[in-house]
């Protein structure tokens, strides 16, 4: 039997690929509703999907989508509706199917109503045409599942000796002449089909003399469920029974032997046989459903990570014992079990992964509704969607994905007068492309629309008090953007190219370095406009790279960290700019990470290297002194206890195998402190991008 | 090396849709047949035919560019005595009956009875 628990990941998983690309398929459809090869696309994802809920039993999903498949069946048969009806029902339908599905992926028990669905599809399908396309009855016997009595066996084996028969001229070369009634199940859904399998069947081992209906009929596909065949041949009763038992899809059947033929012996068939088979249907047997995915709520995924996270601790701690104690047999175990914590950690991690395309399917929809009674046209290209990132940083995107999204097609694309003046084509296009890099994910949404407009803002800028206009003649136009990100900067309706739909873009940045990530923006006015988000995949356990400071321990977050690099005292090169040092030809600008900290020396000048650490933070990078690197370990990044949360430029706390506290620094913050001393003259608002705590 | 003896034969699965691929592969394996390929669409599913020349073949009726009965043509074209169950859903009658017509052995109907897509597929490769 099958066993349909295993398959419903996959199940959930197909499906969603098939809403994907229906939601990427809508889009195109929505210009031409008679575009046949989309329609053809459309038609054979709910036909998928149909296919797979039944065989999952999910009744519900496969009435749905069946439904979805006859209304685009009878578009294909050139049926003309109204294409915002049909437009509005395949957005419902895809949304409802969606619900349904991710309702089966929690185990919810509930089923969504979609009886008022159903209705206005058989209401528009009935109003524009006489007849469905498809096979409607089809539906009917597809539930019948489980629903039959129960048997015992799946065979029954009633044979029932008659003395019924007549004889037949035409039995000539054949030793037996057999008469064969055949009904086929109501189940089969081409008795046609199986009628010409059947008597194809036949053929092969003898002659058919007569059939009911006759063989022309049978070859045009014009068949019953019932057949009679007269049939010569040189088979046995037995192998007869054989040949037409093994027929799937046949309800019952009555093999009666027409005298036997001289010279046969007849002792095993003392009588003219009559073999009869009811055939039970195997969906009549009952059959016991293993439970499918154990539901875990979130909270429990959460105190797993965090006694994974302790574990980390005590095995850096485990590992260090045993090194300092020198027991060699113990550090095997102990380097096995670091391994399977690994494991167990990954695995917990994996547990909380999900698509992107939670958040890119909505777009389609958010254009819908955006672009609702406006003449624009936008076609928007998404990329990576299948790539993984944990549940509740995607939850939390939710809102600057929207928000980014809307401000491209409402602000970003012009119109489509504007783009043909512009020398562009008259749809716009939008492209969200997302891609995974070790654990960081980044997310570029790139519009080629109007781009950002560095007076528009410059002015916005300087009526606010942001900056000087004297100051402002100095700033690059990235800097210049960077104001956007200001709090409040969003709210100047047209001239700031920003929608204001409540959320601004300062909290569309917030939200973004709450997660541990980063965005910025770059722009050419007239040609379009990127942003760019990177965000960690995973949260909670980052690794993260320990260096010294006289005697305190702090920590870097590795995915931050370019390279470590030791140079000769000689190699780094100091003048009225600050200091920097060539790292194969490449000039890179170093600061020394105890004046960012404002942390006083202890004088101790042990050796004549120096320990530099590059870090990188979106387009930044430069190197940071400290006093010497210790190495990189997992770390469970703890929240900050509320007077460290005022300090901006740590990012969380660690404990060390000791049980000591390790602060972990901000490589955003300390980039933004970095240059914004070797650039006074800048002042505070240069650089707003990497610091919008006010 | 000690032969594996195969007690069923060797199937080409081609569907466009994985989860019934591996519903298939499922059934078949778990009953000793062995899949020695998989297609994804018709295309490729000739040239899988030509190249793995397998006892059996699974077609999907309803695949994009090339449909199965497309496929079920150009495989009977390069082989005549190639073994053919079509796979098909509800509703596809005619379709059905112009594959059988077109030489397909059989058919089997989603969603799969393991019973009756076994006595399908024994039926056809017993012969």
């Amino acid at each position: 039997m099958i066993d349909p628990s295993k398959y419903k990941k996959m199940f959930i998983d197909e499906t969603m690929e098939h809403i994907s690309l229906v939601n990427d398929t809508v889009p195109g459809f929505e210009k031409d509703v008679h575009n046949i090869e989309a329609i053809n696309v459309l038609f054979r994802s709910f036909h998928s999907i149909k296919g797979m809920a039944a065989s999952m039993s999910y009744s519900h999903i496969q009435e749905l989508s069946h439904k979805l498949e006859d209304l685009l069946d009878s578009l294909r048969q050139g049926t003309a509706y109204d294409s915002e009806d049909v437009i509005n029902i395949l957005y419902d339908g895809t949304e409802l199917i969606e619900k349904m599905v991710r309702l089966i992926e929690e185990d919810s028990e509930e089923i969504p109503d979609s009886a008022a669905l159903l209705k206005s599809i058989s209401n528009l399908m009935a109003q524009n045409s006489g007849e469905t396309g498809t096979d409607d009855q089809g539906m009917s016997r597809d539930n019948t599942d489980l629903s039959g009595p129960l048997s015992e066996a799946p065979e029954n084996n009633n044979v029932v000796i008659s003395g019924e028969g007549d004889i037949s001229e035409e039995e000539k070369s054949f030793r037996n002449h057999y008469k064969i009634e055949v009904t086929i199940s109501e189940e089969c859904v081409s008795a046609a089909a199986r009628a010409y399998i059947l008597t194809g069947m036949l053929v092969e081992s003898g002659t058919i003399i007569e059939s009911v209906p006759p063989m022309s009929d049978i070859e045009e596909g014009r068949v019953e469920r019932e057949l009679k065949i007269d049939f010569g041949t040189d088979l046995s009763t037995d192998d007869m029974d054989t040949l037409i038992g093994s027929v799937v899809e046949i309800e019952k059947y009555v093999i009666t032997e027409i005298e036997p033929k001289e010279g046969r012996r007849t002792e095993d068939v003392r009588t003219p046989c009559l073999v009869a088979r009811e055939k039970v249907p195997d969906e009549k047997i009952l059959r016991y459903r293993k439970p499918g995915a154990v539901k875990v709520d979130t909270p429990v995924l959460d105190n797993l990570i965090n006694i994974v996270g302790e574990m980390f601790i005590q095995e850096n701690r485990l590992i260090e014992i045993t090194r300092n104690n020198r027991m060699p047999e113990t550090l095997e175990t102990v380097n096995l079990i670091q391994k399977l914590i690994k494991r167990l950690y990954k695995e917990v991690m994996t547990l909380r992964l999900v698509p992107i395309s939670l958040l890119t399917d909505m777009a389609p929809r958010i254009k819908r509704e955006v672009l609702q009674g406006s003449e624009k046209k936008v076609n928007i290209e998404i990329t990576g969607k299948e790539i993984k990132l944990d549940r509740s940083i995607v939850e939390k995107l939710g809102d600057p994905f929207m928000h980014l999204l809307r401000n491209s097609i409402d602000h970003g694309v012009e119109s489509p007068e504007e783009r043909i003046k512009a020398g562009k084509s008259e749809e716009g296009s939008i492209i969200i492309k997302t891609t995974r890099e070790k654990d960081m994910i980044s997310i570029d949404f790139t519009d080629d629309g109007k781009g950002l407009d560095r007076d528009i803002i410059k002015n916005k800028a300087v009526s606010c008090g942001l900056i000087s206009a004297e100051e402002a003649e100095l700033l690059e136009d990235d800097e210049i953007h960077s104001f956007i990100w200001h709090p409040g900067f969003s709210t100047a309706g047209e001239v700031t190219s920003l929608s204001g739909r409540g959320v601004g873009m300062d909290v569309v940045k917030n939200v973004v370095e709450e997660l541990g990530g980063k965005i910025w923006v770059d722009s050419t006015k007239g040609q379009g406009c990127s942003f760019h988000m990177e965000i960690p995949m995973t949260i909670a356990i980052i690794r993260t790279f320990r260096i010294k400071l006289n005697d305190d321990i702090f920590a870097f977050p590795l995915n931050k960290i370019v390279r470590t690099i030791e140079i000769k005292d000689d190699e780094l090169i100091k003048n009225e700019d600050g200091m920097h040092f060539f790292y194969r030809d490449e000039k890179i600008n170093v600061y020394d990470l105890k004046d960012i900290l404002q942390y006083s020396s202890n004088g101790v000048k042990s050796k004549e290297s120096v320990a530099i650490l590059i870090v990188e933070s979106g387009r930044e990078s430069l190197g940071v002194i400290v006093d010497s690197f210790i190495a990189g370990y997992e770390t469970v990044v703890k929240p900050l206890g509320k007077p460290l949360e005022r300090l901006e430029i740590l990012s969380g706390t660690t404990v060390s195998e000791k049980g000591e506290l390790i602060l972990i620094l901000d490589v955003d913050k300390i980039i933004a402190r970095a240059l914004a001393s070797s650039n006074q003259f800048l002042g505070k608002t240069g650089f707003i991008s990497l610091s919008s705590k006010e | 090396m000690a032969e594996e003896q195969i007690p069923g034969g060797t199937i080409l699965i081609v569907e466009d849709t994985k989860f019934m691929r591996l519903m298939l592969r499922d059934i078949f394996e778990r009953n000793g047949y062995e899949v020695i390929g998989e297609a994804v669409n018709g295309k490729e599913g000739v040239e899988k035919y030509e190249e793995l020349l397998p006892d059996l073949t699974t077609l999907d009726i309803s695949m994009p560019e090339m449909d199965g009965i497309e496929t079920l043509r150009a495989i009977m074209k390069i082989d005549p005595a190639a073994k053919v169950v079509m796979v098909s859903a509800m509703g596809y009658k005619d379709k059905i009956m112009d594959a059988v017509k077109s030489g397909a052995k059989d058919f089997i109907i989603k969603p799969f009875e393991e019973k009756k897509v076994l006595s399908v597929v024994q039926n056809i490769l017993k012969k």
